[in-house]
């Protein structure tokens, strides 16, 4: 009996919770589909992170596994340095190594390392293996190579066949010698890896008896503290000694900069989603007061009225999770390609991948997130009703002063919030970055979700009576409906304008890196025609020999050959880029941003061989300034200069110095180029550069095929198309958002037209006629909208600074900051849009109004 | 004795509601007509079909059969703007539950009609002044309904019925909703708005005191007219 009673009541909870589903399931289904969508972004961003992050790591752990010790020094180590290592009997293997770009032509680049030949037999302990090892071939004559199986397959080649690559000595024949193979998804990540002979890399890089690294494997028992002294008094104090794990780490914080911030968007759907549930939570109270007021006079105590409508929101949570893990797992492999795209274009070669699987732990967090938030959102909602006594619950006893002073003290504490944010990323003390700009990524929507019913109000209490005195009944009572449910009106507001703040953030910060990039390379190139290393892309991946070009400053026209070699060099222990270039050339014709420094005075000292210009970002790392020493380790010693200037650099992350190329080239012996350049007499018309072009692709020696020849803009185009795949997040962006804005203008307004029947009904028993009723709704969503983009205008022009603090502990760089016009014009239109089409379904309910509901009694 | 004019009139006018099983006959062929200047209270049991009969006569519901006409316009000829203007211009509503709008003001609830027909002068704000004089609402012009007692509701909600001079006034259980003083100030206001405005003043209620003070004293039972009593002369 007591067990059928209990059965009872748990199906009456049970229909209780379900009613809401019952009766309004597009209004549920739409907020379970905004937690869905936070759900998905949360987990497709942070699958796809992890994969990259695994991906990466694992090939570097691979590459890195046979041995513990990584020995380098900018200029390379002598063959006879290698021997002296090799004679230590700390050291169970030591192994020398050169590693150069090559490429297929037409196809994608690779990374080719040359090692002796035994030592490629010898890679046992990795974790991928040689197959159909040629001795013939690897140890004839000819230049061997050993290729991974998925490149094999994909260009269709096999053992045995000759493979033509372009690399800095020109095109060079390659016969493949063996396979490199692995377990799947290490197979895919090898790809772009291949090897060669020790000799044969050499040869190409013009550098015999020298290597680029050697790698140490310690012999059991050997501590590591003290290996880094005895390298040192073998090898003298310039050289670095790393852990092999040491370059996987670096992966990672680049990796990191971006899942960060693909956390951070994730988080913010969730909010937004939040925001939804709010709604829906305040609505289902509103039809549901005279139950509540029933329910609780019938012995319902406050936990269990409560329990009801938490209920309700951990459902709509529960289900809109579920199916946001399907969405995430399918979004997360639509998206991969474009986040690979970020991250390669901006940092390093992503090894090809798997698609992601769905981490257990990730999904449960991802579901606790949208829990937790939906819970405290119907928290927030119901609370006001569940404090009430039985018989207040129905009384609208929330008198508008008591509710109007406690939204203007969450404003204010907004306010301060917001100006707290602008105040500290401007005046940030360094290394807290990435914690500031993380909290106020979060911050910041929870700001705004105070500040907007304040706004709401305030701009309300304005418009309120020009409305009423300028006769226009339509606008005063959309604007009366707005003002009379305030927190409904901000919540819809803020979960709106946060969806086209993501899309405006995103686009202010494609802005903001494109301009400065832009300013940076339009004031630090020199020149009106680019060689570079690539037909295609002129980019600074592919190195070569100057000689045969220098005859190309005797054409017509021509009147300077610029040259600049940029290579990545350990600056006390910190791995920078250093741009060494004609100094003359560039003082005459550049214009670098200087930050500190005077810039003749500068020029004057670097080209003296005494000073070195820094990048703002290497400055800013290192905490250095102009007049401090500047220790670089040649292959002779230490080079000691001083910091003689500042400017404004994108080149590294970690930093980029600027020398003159005579001097580079004396203290570290390297002979390649990056770039070789053209300078034209002052005033060269386009039609000049045009046909000088046309000379100089003529006149290029036919031994380097790969060459490509660029005008200063194309030049600048190509560096900025690595912000394309950002661009192309910033539209995936505003499709979440039209839908995320869809949906919450459509439940606001159809809220709205539910919570007001009574009123409509009284308006039309007044006289309102259907039109002007229309009229009313779409100024009221229109109004919601207009809300929504300037907000979103605002509020994503401002999500800028977190994003740029944690541009800066990631990356290294602070880019300035750029309205997105077109993005913001185009966002804000779609936003009116939206409102238009949302409004369709609230407008049906409108039409279906019983008038006569007016004259029942309340 | 002068001749009365008729506002209101219905010609044999049935309402159902419903289809099928669920049918329910509101009305059964119900004739009648409601004067200009007289003040006319409609009274019966509950389901009678009282408040139907207002909604007819307030042009917000449209009849099964019959006829409706309000200031010789016949109802069937219009359509819903049509009915809306009708509302608006002619007719004055006074509910039981006041039926002010809360976010709005009295003043503002009072000037809404004038509002929505997009005609606030300045003779309708001294007109609304004098009204709010007259039923004792001047000091409480800017208070929000939730901050009026009920008596002062339902004298906001006569100002905003009386605010665009109306010649009809459609009052649902007026009194309804208030206690004894202020019931009997709102029954002899609407008397007195018959008398003195020549305002057709059509009253559903359960007070005998309206009752007593009407010209007409209409009685429903079941759907139609069960008498037409002549009350205090005119």
């Amino acid at each position: 009996m007591s067990q059928s009673r209990g059965m009872r009541c748990y199906w009456l909870i049970t229909r209780l919770l379900l009613r809401a589903w019952v009766e309004h399931p597009l209004r549920q289904l739409l907020t379970a589909l905004a937690v869905a969508l936070g759900v998905a972004l949360l987990i497709a961003t942070e699958t796809n992170s992890r994969t990259i992050l695994a991906a990466v790591s694992d090939v570097e752990r691979t590459l890195h596994s046979a041995f513990d010790l990584v020995v380098t020094r900018p200029g390379g180590l002598r063959d006879s340095e290698l021997e002296a290592l090799q004679g230590d009997e700390a050291f169970a293997s030591v192994t020398g190594s050169v590693t150069l770009a090559a490429r297929l032509p037409g196809a994608s680049d690779l990374t080719l390392i040359g090692v002796r030949a035994d030592a490629m037999t010898l890679d046992a302990r990795t974790r991928f293996r040689l197959t159909d090892l040629s001795p013939k071939v690897l140890f004839g004559a000819e230049a061997a190579i050993v290729l991974s199986r998925v490149f094999l397959e994909a260009s269709g080649k096999r053992v045995g066949d000759v493979v033509e690559l372009d690399c800095s000595l020109g095109r060079v024949p390659f016969r493949v010698a063996g396979v490199l193979d692995a377990e799947p998804p290490l197979d895919r990540a090898l790809t772009s890896f291949g090897f060669l002979s020790l000799e044969t890399a050499r040869r190409i890089t013009a550098r015999p008896g020298i290597v680029d690294r050697v790698e140490l494997r310690l012999r059991d028992g050997v501590s590591r503290e003290s290996i880094d002294q005895r390298v040192r008094d073998l090898l003298g104090p310039s050289v670095v000694v790393r852990d092999a794990a040491g370059s996987a780490i670096e992966s990672a914080r680049s990796i990191r900069v971006f899942r960060a911030m693909f956390f951070l968007n994730g988080l913010l759907a969730l909010v937004i989603a939040a925001f939804f549930v709010f709604n829906s939570i305040s609505a289902s109270i509103a039809e549901r007061t005279r139950d509540a007021a029933l329910w609780r006079s019938l012995g319902m105590t406050r936990g269990q009225l409560l329990a009801l409508f938490l209920g309700d929101a951990g459902i709509l949570a529960v289900g809109g999770g579920f199916l946001g893990l399907i969405l995430g797992g399918v979004l997360a492999r639509v998206t991969q390609g474009l986040v690979v795209g970020v991250i390669q274009n901006v940092h390093f070669e992503v090894p090809a991948l798997a698609p992601g699987a769905l981490d257990l732990d990730l999904a449960a967090g991802a579901l606790v997130l949208a829990v937790g938030f939906s819970l405290l959102a119907a928290l927030a909602a119901a609370l006001d009703l569940v404090r009430r006594a039985p018989l207040d619950i129905g009384r609208d006893l929330a008198v508008a002063e008591t509710r109007e002073r406690r939204i203007r003290r969450l404003g204010v504490l907004g306010f301060v919030i917001l100006v707290a944010t602008v105040l500290l990323a401007n005046g940030l003390p360094r290394g807290h970055e990435l914690l500031l700009g993380g909290l106020f990524t979060l911050v910041l929507p929870l700001a705004l979700a105070w500040i907007a019913p304040l706004c709401v109000l305030a701009v309300c209490k304005i418009a309120r009576p020009l409305a009423f005195r300028s006769s226009s009944p339509a606008l005063f009572l959309a604007i009366d409906s707005l003002r009379s449910r305030p927190t409904r009106t901000a919540f819809t507001v803020a979960a709106f304008s946060l969806a086209l703040a993501l899309v405006i953030g995103h686009a202010a910060t494609a802005k903001g890196m494109s301009r400065s990039l832009r300013d940076w390379l339009d004031g630090a190139i020199p020149s009106e025609i680019v060689i570079a290393g690539h037909p295609e892309f002129a980019m600074s991946t592919f190195q070569f020999r100057e000689e045969p070009l220098l005859p190309l400053r005797e054409l017509p026209g021509v009147e300077h050959l610029f040259r600049i070699r940029i290579h990545r060099l350990g600056v006390d222990g910190l791995e920078c880029a250093v741009s060494a270039q004609d100094l003359e050339i560039t003082r005459l014709r550049s214009h670098h941003t200087f930050v500190a420094g005077e810039r003749e005075h500068a020029f004057d000292e670097v080209i003296a061989g005494r000073g070195v210009i820094v990048s703002e970002n290497y400055a800013w790392r290192t905490g250095s300034a102009v007049g401090d020493e500047f220790r670089l380790i040649g292959p002779d010693g230490p080079i000691v200069l001083t910091i003689v200037g500042v400017v404004l650099d994108f080149h590294h992350p970690n930093g980029t110095f600027l020398l003159h190329l005579p001097h580079y080239r004396q203290w570290f012996r390297d002979p390649l180029v990056d770039f070789v350049e053209l300078c034209l007499a002052p005033g060269a018309t386009a039609s000049e550069v045009e046909s000088t072009i046309e000379r100089v692709r003529t006149a290029l020696p036919k031994e380097y095929p790969f060459l490509g020849v660029f005008t200063k803009e194309r030049v600048i185009r190509s560096a900025l198309s690595i912000l394309d795949d950002l661009e192309a997040l910033s539209w995936m962006q505003l499709v979440l958002a039209v839908a995320i804005g869809a949906a919450a203008l459509l439940a606001t307004t159809t809220l709205s037209v539910l919570g007001r029947v009574r009123e409509i009904a009284l308006l039309a028993t007044l006289g309102m006629d259907p039109s002007l009723r229309r009229r009313s709704l779409i100024i009221e969503v229109l109004l919601l909208a207009a809300g929504a983009a300037i907000a979103g205008a605002l509020l994503g022009n401002l999500l800028f600074l977190p994003a740029n603090l944690v541009f800066r502990h990631f990356a290294g760089f602070a880019f300035q900051h750029a309205i997105p016009w077109g993005a913001t014009a185009l966002t804000l239109v779609l936003a009116f849009v939206t409102a238009l089409l949302s409004v369709r379904v609230p407008l049906r309910r409108l039409e279906r109004i019983d008038l006569r509901a007016a004259l029942e009694p309340g | 004795m002068t001749e009365l004019r008729t506002s209101i009139a219905l010609h044999g006018v049935h309402r159902v509601h419903g289809v099928g099983a669920s049918a329910v006959t509101a009305l059964r062929g119900v004739s009648l007509s409601c004067m200009v200047g007289r003040f006319h209270a409609v009274l019966g049991p509950s389901g009678s079909g009282k408040s139907t009969l207002l909604h007819l006569a307030g042009a917000l519901d449209r009849p099964s059969s019959g006829r409706v006409e309000i200031q010789g316009q016949d109802l069937s000829t219009l359509d819903d703007a049509g009915l809306s203007t009708l509302r608006r211009t002619t007719i004055g509503f006074v509910f039981q539950s006041f039926n002010l709008l809360p976010s709005l003001s009295v003043e503002e609830n009072a000037l809404l009609p004038l509002m929505l027909e997009r005609r606030v002068t300045t003779v309708d704000e001294q007109r609304l002044s004098s009204l709010l004089e007259r039923f004792g609402l001047a000091a409480r012009r800017r208070h929000l309904p939730e901050q009026l007692s009920g008596g002062e509701r339902q004298r906001a909600a006569l100002v905003r019925a009386l605010l665009p001079r109306p010649p009809i006034l459609l009052a649902d259980e007026p009194t309804g909703s208030l206690d004894w003083t202020n019931g009997e100030g709102i029954a002899a206001a609407l008397a007195e708005l018959a008398r003195e405005d020549g305002v057709c003043v059509v009253a559903v209620t359960h007070d005998d005191r309206v009752a007593a003070l009407a010209d007409v004293v209409i009685r429903l039972r079941d759907g139609v007219v069960e008498s037409v009593r002549e009350g205090v002369e005119a």
